[in-house]
């Protein structure tokens, strides 16, 4: 029994009279604490796999279990930090996450719901921002303010939605460490979905690749035992690490060239080689 | 890893690469007060004059072939002699503020109606595909009645037996009525488009926090379609303060729009066009006034 498992899940998408098989016999077992990251190409379905395991949609097949418990619909105990983060225009920051606090500790006094919700802003170095409003703000910070929204909300399990992909390389790098640190200090349990497997492997402890769509099914998982704090400059040159993300890239490189021919091979429709009988000349004979 | 590139370090600028620059005193004197008065003038305040003058020259243009239309200057003195003379009491009846307030009233109330069944209406048909395909038709059809062809359904209406009320005469409430059913529409059509409009993310957010339909509704449905609410009722208002007008006119004991018909037929055109600078003169105040309301709801929509 894992802390957070997906058994043989499965997912169609069904457009006009054409169903999609975008997921098919996904399994996944995670531990309490555990940081793993799903690698994968743009439409691989990765965000669907995201919705499926927040509850945002049903499996078609397969069952998703957090603590033993199926997952029948969302809630705040699987926190979710979305692609384009999903921040209330109309709230500041501080509203932002106050919107969460609020709704799961209502029984809090309004003095501890305060301190707790500042704790967060200043856990993501906004507190100079607290009163802005989400277009005032640049795209790292929206990110942080919705990584410190998901997080004050205490969930059971962390989901992070390819949160970094809408962010410039320098940005990312930056966020990528105040994640490990944050990670650091309460070590909950972190699924990250990402298109970028150096990330992957910079920040969990385990990396999972997703093979290419349709019928996505996740690959071997490979463990990183690379020690923490992990220093990019460092790990460029760690041969553990080079060892990992060439396996990982090989992986996705193969399976996708491996969909790519069969794709081919479906589209070349080879016709058997057949004549007409002559049945009047085989009577006669 | 990808390692920034330092090149912009490496790059010098050689000093006849550079423009000469504008010395500060220049700038300075460029964005002075009277300069910038000046550009504001030249920019806003000209172009209207300019306007008003062709407005003016138009109008002489017509009444030189149209004999019972009064001449702008002659328009303009009768106007001044009524003002100072007549305007605020005029013999047994009212002044022609107290007019104008009571065609606002009118507006107001029937306006507050309409506003109060039409939000909600705009969201259940914005949020509902079957009610929006049950609505649309009747919608539409009624959208283009003029408010001066529902006015004598409207009469009908008031006039039964059961609601005679010294109070609430039939053609006041007959106005009312038009007033409602003319200003729906923008305010319908704004807030269901709102309604489609609503980003997906956010409903996902409320999801994620279980919020009751409720909470969804206060803290992110309302908000996020109040800017086209705002919009719809800005438009709502300026149909309503339209539709009062005609509608006094038609059958009007008083208010600004009776007050316009009655002078022409007193024979005063030019008090008539006082009348109609005052209509418009109050539809801009109002406008000016939801608009100013519109932009303090307006939130960047880009996330």
């Amino acid at each position: 029994m894992s802390f957070f498992e997906l058994n043989d899940v499965g997912k169609s998408f069904v457009t006009g009279t054409t169903s999609t098989e975008v997921l098919s016999n996904v399994n996944l077992h995670m531990r309490e604490g555990e940081f793993v990251a799903i690698v994968g190409f743009s439409g691989s379905g990765k965000s669907t796999l995201v919705s499926l395991m927040a509850g945002l949609t049903a499996p078609d097949c397969g069952s998703i279990m957090l603590r033993g418990q199926p997952v029948t619909g969302p809630g705040p105990d699987r926190g979710v930090v979305f692609q384009n983060y999903s921040l209330l225009p109309w709230l500041t920051v501080y509203g932002n996450i106050a919107l969460g606090v609020d709704k799961v500790f209502h029984d809090w006094s309004a003095v501890k719901r305060k301190e707790h919700i500042e704790k967060y802003i200043r856990m993501v170095n906004l507190s100079d921002a607290s009163h802005k409003r989400p277009h005032e703000l640049s795209g790292g910070m929206r990110q942080r303010v919705s990584v410190a929204r998901a997080l004050a909300m205490n969930p059971e399990i962390l989901l992070l939605d390819e949160p970094l992909s809408a962010l410039d390389a320098l940005t990312r790098g930056n966020l990528q460490n105040q994640i490990a640190r944050l990670w650091e200090q309460d070590k909950k349990t972190v699924l990250m979905i990402t298109n970028d497997v150096d990330e992957g492997i910079l920040l969990a402890d385990r990396i999972i690749p997703l093979q290419p769509g349709p019928r996505a099914t996740l690959g071997p998982a490979f463990e990183i035992v690379l020690p923490r704090p992990r220093d990019r400059k460092a790990l460029n040159h760690d041969p553990e690490f080079q060892r990992i993300r060439n396996a990982v890239t090989n992986y996705l490189v193969e399976a996708s060239a491996r969909q790519r021919t069969m794709a081919a091979a479906k589209r070349e429709l080879r016709l058997p080689r057949l004549t007409p009988k002559d049945w009047r000349n085989a009577a006669r004979a | 890893m990808n390692q920034p590139v330092a090149v912009l370090n490496s790059i010098e600028t050689t000093p006849s690469s550079v423009p000469a620059a504008i010395p500060k005193a220049a700038v300075a004197d460029e964005n002075s007060v009277p300069r910038r008065l000046g550009r504001w003038f030249v920019a806003t305040i000209l172009p209207a004059l300019l306007g008003f003058t062709a407005f003016f020259a138009v109008w002489s243009l017509i009444s030189v072939y149209a004999t019972d239309l009064p001449k702008p200057l002659a328009t303009i003195e009768k106007c001044v002699e009524f003002v100072r003379a007549n305007m605020w009491s005029n013999q047994n009846r009212v002044g022609v503020p107290m007019l104008v307030l009571y065609s606002l009233l009118r507006v107001l109330v029937g306006f507050a109606i309409g506003a109060v069944v039409a939000i909600p209406l705009g969201f259940w048909i914005g949020s509902s595909p079957f009610i929006r395909s049950a609505l649309t038709p009747l919608m539409e059809i009624c959208r283009p009645i003029s408010p001066l062809a529902w006015y004598p359904v409207a009469l009908v209406m008031f006039s039964a037996p059961v609601l005679e009320n010294e109070r609430f005469k039939a053609p006041t409430m007959a106005a009312i009525f038009v007033i409602f059913i003319c200003s729906l529409w923008p305010t319908v059509v704004n807030t269901a488009f709102g309604v489609t409009q609503i980003n997906k993310d956010f409903l996902n957010v409320a999801r994620m926090l279980k919020m009751t339909k409720f909470q969804v509704l206060r803290y992110v449905l309302w908000p996020s379609v109040l800017p086209n609410i705002v919009t719809g009722l800005r438009i709502s208002l300026g149909i309503a303060w339209m539709v009062i007008v005609a509608a006094e006119m038609l059958n009007g004991q008083d208010g600004i729009g009776f007050f316009c018909w009655d002078q022409y037929n007193a024979g005063s055109v030019s008090l008539s066009i006082l009348a109609m600078a005052m209509i418009g003169t109050v539809g801009l105040i109002m406008n000016v006034v939801m608009l100013r309301i519109e932009k303090r709801v307006t939130f960047d929509r880009q996330n």
